[in-house]
């Protein structure tokens, strides 16, 4: 079964009770202008003409937790205290003392929590998520870079703006031992997958047939290796492999750990109400929820005071790209929040900070080896994706599953050994970051598949196009995929570019003096979304005639607030007026209670109970915004047609409501309203008025259960029976409070499923052209053409927007940015961006670069802001090579290495 | 460290607040006024996230600055422009609109950097303006260095020449 952190934080021998509430917060205008969610004189003061939240972010409003103050929150202490972290700038010598009277005799009246007063509060981090010792505790040695030691608090701003130039100053006030030799810890989590296809349709072995154990992160590789039938097929394939007289290349490559580089450093405000219990948050973060968690895990059965509830007031994000999932940013807040109730908190982290102890993405080692025939069929692949998850688990666990899931792309391969590992070591933690491992098994793949072309002397898409999985085939998981996958699409979309076309000529034209003109080629295909879904979402409509729109969603700035609100105007003629982002508590009325099942017989036993569901809610992460949390808007939205609008509708027409819900086509939604078939139109107005004077349903909220497929429920509503892909509903009627309905029926997939991964992918394929120097070594990318395939495209401007930051993202990864520096460590705390070289509008071809939506309007929208980054970097490589004529496996590619491969 | 008292003009307002001698502009803009518009993201002016806009006593033309390296007192009697005081009367500026309309921003942290670069780029092109293509140098020198990491700039970059094309006489 796979692990998620929820499922640590239940099994937790500490049982933590707290109401959790994740509220969203409206940003505030600077000048006089609608506010995102008021009613305006004009109903559509905003339009898909723009983002929802974009009137108040170029006019300098308040939006960011980094923009709010204790003094613009209604009922929060006034009162703000200031507070620092002290991190270990080594790691492996012990904290020998930590001058506490020093400190205080030079920053004045300071609070100090150390180490060692968590202990004696009993506070211990959940593993294997977090350590147990979240501060390093006297004659402890930090065991990674950048571990938290103390939380300094300073009276307020000013207090701390007086300090703020001394700072840097800390560790003078620290004294460590000398170094001690690391104690070997357990990896942090392994997985395998053996296939093999045979001669039948479907394959003879996989994970998803024939191995349910699932992968357990505690496993070792021993024992993982040992499993009888997996070791028999596995020298099955190694016989195939040595007796075929294929041809065979095997290399080893690798990616470097970087840093996410939101522009947005994490920071965030805390309250603790000692008279309520409550712990109050106001952070932007991507899950809310599970940072909430792990609080109350944190200060569960401690001595300090009790958490009754957790209110998180969640803003829009200054970025995230994963690197705001799970971070224990949170929890530090909290600690400061609760060695001293009743004043306010706020930290901050300077960019320093977020170089020295933010969530990174791992640094990897991919050994790779494929086979292929020599009529360009794919026959085996061997990987070993070994991952750096640095100090702290984190979601480490997860992401080398994902890697290993993801290992052979969408090809066929008849045969293939994945095997991957994420260890542990003195680095920054690694967390989820855009791609979740994907991303370092593309890397390989693609630039090892390139060889093979020129090894064979073949195009490399067409290499690729003889390859791809044809529509919804298997895995190498043994997954088969729900929807087609489309890979062709985009190959030949790409291999009919203009780019491509025109590649040999630009080359013998650009390649004169010292530049070196190339063009490389790769691809990615990624599933999204995770093998377990919970989604949420409400749909309101207001008494003058507005919608409402609720959801669980964060917005970092990929849009899901403007995507999710344009999603109503499929089903309801226009989009919502209103978004409420990051909020759970609006669903407790659901009434919702969740736990695991194990076995199908459980699970049914649990179903039987009507609120029961096996997950409630998921962060923003994994790309779910365009297709799982979209369906439960639209879920939503159906229960407020059918039994709010239309039967309003029917009264004013004088109809029966039957009349318009068996003629569909009777009616269209517009707008401005509804518009029957005789021409009359029922504004939304006078449907409301009717709806309210009525008591007719109003606003509805929806859980959504997608576990390779969505649950399916049967509610009776308005004494009608009601079938949706949801399995859990309440409802409002007028003005009045929600109310939970039981369902009726309910159908879950089988618990197998949760063993396989999502089984939707969307495709991407970028084509990079560079000019490389060769007397300077220095590469430019100079031109690039992108094609995704997505499904049916909500906001165009989006997923426009997605190609071309990942695109810089990419160039980044691929030729600048590099936290693995032998000579000098971020974990040390003196990086920034004068270290740290960050892609610039210079660098990323603006004047060709062009991107494209292959269309396809058929099917479900797709999640792609994960598959658009990963192919990037190889594309780059394969562009090097083919101008070089020398392959580059290792991230990033400096100029120091072309010049060191091009004098050999 | 010694309070003093720092009296400049911010977005046509005099102010005049006690502070720490050596406090940041940025610093007082936030904690000082509650003007929360101007973004700190490397703290080192690298970024250009913080980039404000400053006239000086007796001259026509803006100066950048950035606001998180600048002292506060070094801007002492002048007039400082911030994002927060570009659109007049809540009605949005060319360049407000612009990036609106082009979806230029994703997270938008960036973006109050580059509509103060965006305007004090239109104001030297006003001061000495250039032949058409000499444009993409002028848009590189005022623009070319701010960070963003959402977007690749290329909505940006299409946006800034949208608003330098309906502004009259920035081309010789």
């Amino acid at each position: 079964m796979r692990m998620k952190r929820r499922d640590f934080l239940k099994n937790s021998a500490h049982t933590a009770i707290a109401a959790i509430v994740v509220r969203y917060v409206e940003p505030a205008q600077a000048h006089v202008l609608p506010r995102p969610g008021v009613v305006s004189s004009e109903r559509h003061w905003w339009s898909d003409k723009q983002l929802y939240e974009g009137a108040v972010k170029v006019t300098g409003g308040k939006v960011y937790a980094m923009d709010f103050r204790s003094q613009d929150l209604p009922g929060w202490p006034v009162t703000e205290r200031r507070a620092v972290i002290l991190r270990a700038n080594t790691h492996h010598r012990p904290l020998m003392a930590l001058d506490v009277q020093g400190l205080r005799r030079q920053f004045g009246n300071i609070r100090i929590v150390t180490g060692d007063i968590l202990n004696r509060w009993g506070c211990k981090g959940a593993e294997p998520f977090l350590m147990p010792d979240f501060y390093v505790r006297t004659g402890q040695s930090p065991e990674y870079f950048g571990q938290a030691m103390a939380l300094l608090t300073f009276e307020n701003a000013d207090h701390y703006l007086l300090h703020k130039s001394k700072l840097s100053g800390l560790h003078d006030f620290v004294r460590f031992g000398p170094y001690e030799s690391p104690v070997t810890r357990e990896n942090y989590g392994t997985s395998q997958f053996v296939y093999y296809q045979g001669n039948g349709e479907e394959p003879e072995f996989s994970f998803m047939k024939n191995e349910q154990d699932g992968h357990d992160p505690a496993h070792s590789l021993d024992r993982v290796a040992k499993k009888n039938r997996v070791g028999q097929f596995v020298r099955k394939i190694e016989q195939d492999m040595n007796s075929s007289g294929w041809l065979r290349l095997k290399q080893s490559f690798t990616t470097q750990s970087v840093d996410p580089l939101f522009m947005e450093t994490e920071n965030g405000l805390a309250w603790y109400d000692s008279a309520s219990g409550t712990l109050s948050l106001m952070l932007g973060t991507q899950s809310p929820h599970e940072d909430a968690l792990a609080i109350t895990q944190f200060f569960a059965n401690t001595q300090t005071p009790p958490i009754r509830k957790i209110v998180v007031n969640c803003c829009y994000l200054g970025g995230g790209f994963g690197g705001k999932d799970s971070s224990d940013f949170p929890l530090h807040l909290a600690i400061a929040a609760i060695a001293e109730p009743d004043v306010s908190h706020r930290l901050v982290h300077t960019r320093f900070d977020q170089f020295q102890a933010g969530l990174k993405r791992h640094a990897a080692a991919v050994d790779l080896e494929i086979a292929v025939d020599r009529k360009g069929q794919f026959q085996a692949l061997r990987s070993q994706v070994t991952l750096d998850g640095g100090g702290q688990n984190n979601y480490s666990f997860a992401i080398q599953s994902v890697a290993a899931r993801n290992a052979a792309g969408a090809y066929r391969f008849g045969r293939s050994i994945v095997n991957a590992v994420a260890l542990p070591s003195a680095s920054i933690p690694a967390g989820s970051m855009r791609g979740f491992g994907t991303f370092q098994s593309c890397f390989a793949l693609e630039c090892l598949i390139d060889e093979a072309a020129q090894a064979l002397h073949m195009d490399p898409i067409a290499l690729r196009l003889k390859n791809c999985i044809q529509d919804d085939g298997y895995i190498h998981t043994g997954v088969k995929l729900a929807t087609p996958v489309h890979a062709h699409q985009v190959l030949r979309a790409a291999q009919a570019s203009r780019i491509w076309q025109t590649r040999h000529r630009t080359r013998a034209e650009k390649t004169k003096g010292d530049i070196l003109y190339g063009t490389g080629f790769a691809a990615a295909f990624k599933t999204f979304g995770k093998n377990e879904n919970g989604c949420l979402a409400g749909v309101e409509l207001t008494e003058n005639g507005h919608l409402k729109l609720y959801t669980p969603a964060v917005d970092m700035g990929n849009g899901a607030a403007t995507t999710l609100a344009l999603s109503l105007k499929s089903l309801l003629g226009r989009p919502a007026d209103e978004v409420h982002i990051g909020v759970t508590g609006h669903f407790d009325a659901l009434q919702l209670v969740s736990s695991e099942a194990k076995t199908e017989t459980e699970q049914d036993m649990l179903a039987a109970n009507p609120f029961w569901t096996p997950s409630i809610a998921i962060s923003s992460a994994a790309s779910t915004s365009a297709y799982h949390l979209r369906h439960v808007v639209l879920q939503a939205a159906r229960v407020v047609l059918d039994h709010g609008l239309l039967p309003a509708a029917a009264l004013y027409l004088n109809l029966n409501v039957q009349d318009l819900l068996s003629e569909p086509d009777a009616f269209t939604l517009r707008p401005d309203g509804l518009r029957y078939r005789d021409g009359r139109v029922i504004t939304y107005e006078e449907l409301a008025k009717l709806i309210y004077s009525r008591g007719l349903i109003s606003g509805a909220m929806v859980h959504g259960y997608y576990r390779e497929s969505w649950a399916q429920a049967e509610f009776v509503l308005t004494g009608r029976r009601h079938r949706a892909d949801i399995d859990g509903l309440a409802i409002r009627h007028g003005q009045g409070p929600y109310s939970a309905i039981a369902r009726e029926t309910v159908r879950y997939s089988s618990l197998q499923s949760l063993q396989g991964d999502a089984n939707r992918m969307s495709s991407y394929a970028v084509i990079v052209s560079v000019a490389v120097n060769r007397s300077t070594g220095e590469v430019k990318v100079v031109d690039a053409e992108g094609f995704v395939e997505c499904g049916p495209v909500i906001l165009k401007e989006t997923v426009m927007g997605q190609m071309q930051g990942a695109f810089a993202m990419g160039i980044g990864q691929a030729l600048m940015e590099n936290l693995s520096q032998e000579d000098r460590n971020a974990g040390q705390g003196q990086w920034n961006l004068h270290l740290y070289r960050a892609p610039r509008a210079a660098d990323c071809a603006l004047n060709a670069a062009e991107f494209h939506i292959v269309s396809n309007d058929s099917g479900e929208p797709k999640g792609m802001s994960e598959v658009v980054f990963n192919p990037v970097p190889s594309a780059i490589a394969n562009a090097i090579a083919n101008a070089t004529r020398k392959r580059f496996r290792a991230l990033p590619i400096q100029p120091k290495d072309v010049m060191e491969a091009l004098r050999t | 460290m010694k309070q003093v008292t720092i009296s400049l003009t911010v977005n046509g307002k005099p102010v005049s607040r006690l502070a720490p001698a050596d406090i940041s502009l940025a610093d007082f803009l936030h904690e000082k006024l509650n003007l929360t518009g101007t973004k700190v993201s490397c703290g080192m002016g690298i970024c250009k996230a913080c980039t404000i806009a400053v006239r000086q006593q007796d001259q026509n033309r803006l100066l950048r600055m950035q606001a998180c390296i600048t002292p506060a007192a070094a801007v002492e009697g002048q007039q400082v422009l911030t994002v927060e005081g570009l659109s007049v009367r809540g009605t949005l500026t060319t360049a407000q609109k612009a990036l609106l309309e082009n979806f230029s921003f994703q997270c938008g942290y960036c973006t109050p950097g580059f509509l103060m670069g965006i305007t004090l780029l239109i104001d030297a092109l006003l001061d000495k303006p250039v032949p058409r293509h000499m444009l993409d140098q002028a848009i590189d020198e005022h623009l070319g260095q701010h960070i963003c990491r959402c977007t690749g700039y290329a909505n940006y970059r299409k946006a800034v020449l949208k608003i330098l094309d309906e502004t009259p006489g920035i081309l010789t």
